[in-house]
């Protein structure tokens, strides 16, 4: 197992060194790592993501790369153990995404869609629609600045169609 | 930092289409209504389809809940890992009723396939002192419900819905009960414009015992003919019948739930009995104990059947009495209920038969029609489904139907989905829910069983008639993805020139018009820019008709959304050729 360095460089300037292993959780910069574009010394510069965000995502990563490791030493761990461990990476999560603003995890889906972190899309995407499913259309306009262009008579209507789902 | 407006504005279409599609089918219904541009995409089967892919890997426990004239239908996840989690909520509760003028009088078979239930002889009360019996096919996860052709028979006793994943289509099978050789039987396919019932012919009488399960494409229920306890496979796609030979293992055949285990033919007897065992201090006592006996088919022409005991303590399911077999989930787990509600709250229990481990589950659910003595059916693997397919068979509303009672309205309707559009909402559900989430909490707590033995018989060889290579594996039956975009009716349209992909062109022909010479005056110049990288092209046509394309920087999303485009642009010109 590989433990080189790699440095990261956030939009506001900021710098992370991360081991390589974790940083290949994004395919961007495991690609980047392939085709050996990426310089032992120069910082790769992250112009979409900024330094609070990158943090996130280096902590996630740093988090799930050790779960990976897991997962191919021990293959032969008794199903309580691999139980009890997606316990812990779903604990770990849950914890993770907790702490965090709808408008953190809006910024961390981009900052992992960029980075083409499909795990870390999947936890966000589903963290914002356990947060938003029992909003109001209300809520939701505005937490998605979205405008109503219905007339007042068609958004009733519409509403009168799925009337079973107001409840 | 960017401020939330600009950030959500870079969100692409797809990112939030992700979001949203995670999201359960009542919370999409609602957000239909954010504005037209999302009314729009949430009903093109663009998102539904990938509503449907995200959800069956999420199935659902189903309740129907049979109360004194109606039906209550709730959903809760069936728990993936029945040990990390403590409680679960019941999601989305739906209540089928019709207007307060119309009841359902008197209770009728229900069985599911594939995201749709199908309700057997539905009395319906017009309160005109007279019931019809009406065949109601149901779309739980919408709420949306259908009426099929009225059939009249002597003898129909036994109504199954079959699923074929290849054409995807669901048809619905009324069997007559003799047992004469060549009986016939009747058939409907949903979705098709000959929406009647066709005859069909079983070389073979029989009559039928207790529920059928569709599993890939084969429709198997337990019959008796002549020769005694049979299983009959229904091939839902060529509608042929073919029985199983059961001698060699008949004694297996009574008292049983067929089930689907992991793709295969089971069958499940759960009995109690009286045992007599030694205590901790060796003092014998009675003790009520269940014995679950479980048979797979693993091989029809090997003969080859796989049989399970295991034995529950009573004392584990808290409740002693009316425990039943629920299903199968596609995770193997054995999923037990009582068959109506006696306490609060109802509990659910899933035995993993592998590990040995009994979780029970308590339903809370606080609805009017969660009392005592309803019958509950529970239905394991449910796949919520946005899409609901049936409209070409929507015959006629239930007001229209006591006006007209001859059986010959029954094609009224068919190739017209104007007239499914206008007559939607006679068959909209009238619907109350419950006033308080919290109320439907879930409780969860863990128990063990005690696991007794596991034996594998595999019998002689014997010869088959009537039965080649079936194939009895499966993926559990996913749900369709059909033809006819069922959203439409979302909008009263005066005059349907169009319906395609999503789109639904002018109300008024005048304003149609002038609407469609704006969006082509758009698209034209959005195709220009389509070779570039984001542009975002919305179309948006009159009264409430709506298109909107929505290009994002993702190619494979671009694509899409081109063959949308097109779409869009061919509706748009029959839309200004009428």
């Amino acid at each position: 197992m590989s433990s080189n360095m790699i440095m990261l460089k956030s939009s506001d300037g900021a710098s992370f060194e991360i081991e390589e292993a974790a940083a290949r959780k994004s395919k961007i910069i495991a690609n980047m790592i392939e085709v050996e574009c990426v310089d032992e010394d120069k910082a790769i510069p992250l112009q979409n993501v900024t330094g609070n965000i990158l943090a996130l995502v280096i902590e996630y990563c740093n988090k799930h790369i050790v779960d990976d490791d897991d997962d191919v030493a021990t293959e032969e761990a008794s199903e309580e153990e691999e139980e009890a461990k997606k316990k812990k990476v779903d604990d770990w999560e849950a914890e993770f995404m907790n702490s965090m603003s709808l408008e953190t995890m809006f910024e961390l889906l981009l900052a992992a869609n960029y980075l083409n972190i499909k795990s870390l899309i999947d936890l966000v995407c589903q963290t914002i629609a356990n947060n938003i499913k029992d909003k109001t259309p209300e809520e939701v306009r505005k937490i998605f600045s979205i405008e109503n262009d219905f007339t007042p008579e068609e958004e009733e209507e519409i509403r009168k169609e799925n009337a079973w789902a107001f409840g | 930092m960017m401020n939330r407006r600009e950030n959500l504005d870079s969100i692409p279409t797809d990112l939030i289409l992700e979001i949203f599609s995670r999201l359960p089918a009542k919370s999409v219904a609602r957000f239909r209504c954010l504005s037209k541009l999302w009314w729009s995409m949430l009903s093109r089967p663009y998102f539904t389809n990938w509503f449907l892919t995200r959800s069956s890997a999420r199935p659902r426990l189903l309740f129907v809940v049979e109360g004194d004239c109606e039906w209550l239908l709730s959903s809760t996840s069936q728990p993936e890992n029945p040990y990390g989690k403590s409680s679960l909520v019941v999601a989305a509760d739906f209540h089928l009723k019709f207007s307060e003028d119309r009841k359902f009088a008197k209770r009728s078979d229900c069985s599911y396939v594939s995201g749709l239930i199908h309700f057997h002889k539905m009395w319906i009360d017009y309160n005109t002192g007279a019931l019809s019996a009406l065949s109601v096919i149901c779309n739980p996860s919408t709420g949306q419900y259908a009426t099929l052709p009225e059939l009249r028979t002597k003898k129909d006793s036994a109504s199954f819905l079959g699923f074929d994943p290849i054409d995807k289509q669901f048809k619905v099978l009324i069997m007559t009960d003799t047992y004469d050789t060549d009986s016939v039987h009747h058939i409907l396919t949903l979705g098709t414009d000959t929406a009647s019932w066709r005859k069909i012919q079983c070389p073979l009488g029989h009559v039928t015992v207790g529920e059928g399960i569709c599993i890939n494409g084969v429709l198997y229920y337990l019959a008796e003919n002549y020769g005694g306890r049979v299983i009959v496979c229904f091939d839902v796609r060529s509608e042929k019948f073919k029985f199983i030979d059961t001698e060699w293992f008949s004694d297996d055949l009574y008292g049983i739930e067929l089930i689907n285990y992991k793709g295969k033919l089971g069958g499940i007897n759960l009995r109690s009995y009286y045992s007599y065992l030694p205590d901790e201090h060796d003092h014998y006592a009675n003790t009520d104990s269940m014995e679950l006996l479980m048979w797979v088919l693993e091989d029809v022409e090997k003969q080859k059947l796989s049989k399970y005991v295991y034995t529950l303590w009573e004392k584990e399911f808290v409740v002693r009495y009316h425990i039943i077999v629920v299903g199968v989930t596609s995770t193997g787990e054995i999923v037990l209920s009582q068959r109506s509600i006696t306490c609060k709250p109802f509990y659910v229990f899933y035995f993993n038969p592998e590990r040995n481990t009994l979780h029970r589950v308590g339903i809370h659910g606080n609805h009017q029609v969660w009392k005592n003595q309803n019958r509950v059916y529970a239905i394991v693997d449910h796949v919520e489904d946005l899409k609901f397919n049936i409209m070409e068979t929507f015959i006629s509303p239930p007001e229209q139907k006591h006006k007209v009672t001859s059986t010959s309205t029954s094609r009224r309707n068919k190739h017209q989905v104007s007239t499914t559009t206008s007559t939607r909402e006679d068959h909209q559900v009238k619907t109350s829910t419950t006033s308080t989430r919290e109320d439907h909490q879930v409780k969860t707590s863990t128990s063990s069983g005690k696991y007794h033995q596991v034996r594998t018989v595999a019998h002689p060889q014997q010869d088959y008639h009537e039965w080649k290579d079936h194939s009895l594996k499966l993926s559990s039956s996913q749900s369709d993805t059909p033809t006819l975009e069922q959203t439409m009716k979302s909008f009263k349209l005066g005059n349907e020139k169009a319906i395609t992909e999503g789109i639904a062109i002018g109300s008024r022909s005048k304003e149609a018009d002038k609407s469609c010479k704006v969006i082509l005056g758009r698209l034209s110049r959005g195709s220009g820019c389509l070779k570039g990288t984001a542009i975002t092209a919305v179309v948006l046509a009159a009264a409430g008709a709506v298109a909107a394309v929505v290009l994002s920087p993702n190619p494979e999303v671009t694509t899409e959304l081109m063959n949308l485009v097109d779409s869009y642009v061919n509706a748009i010109t029959t839309a200004l050729k009428n």
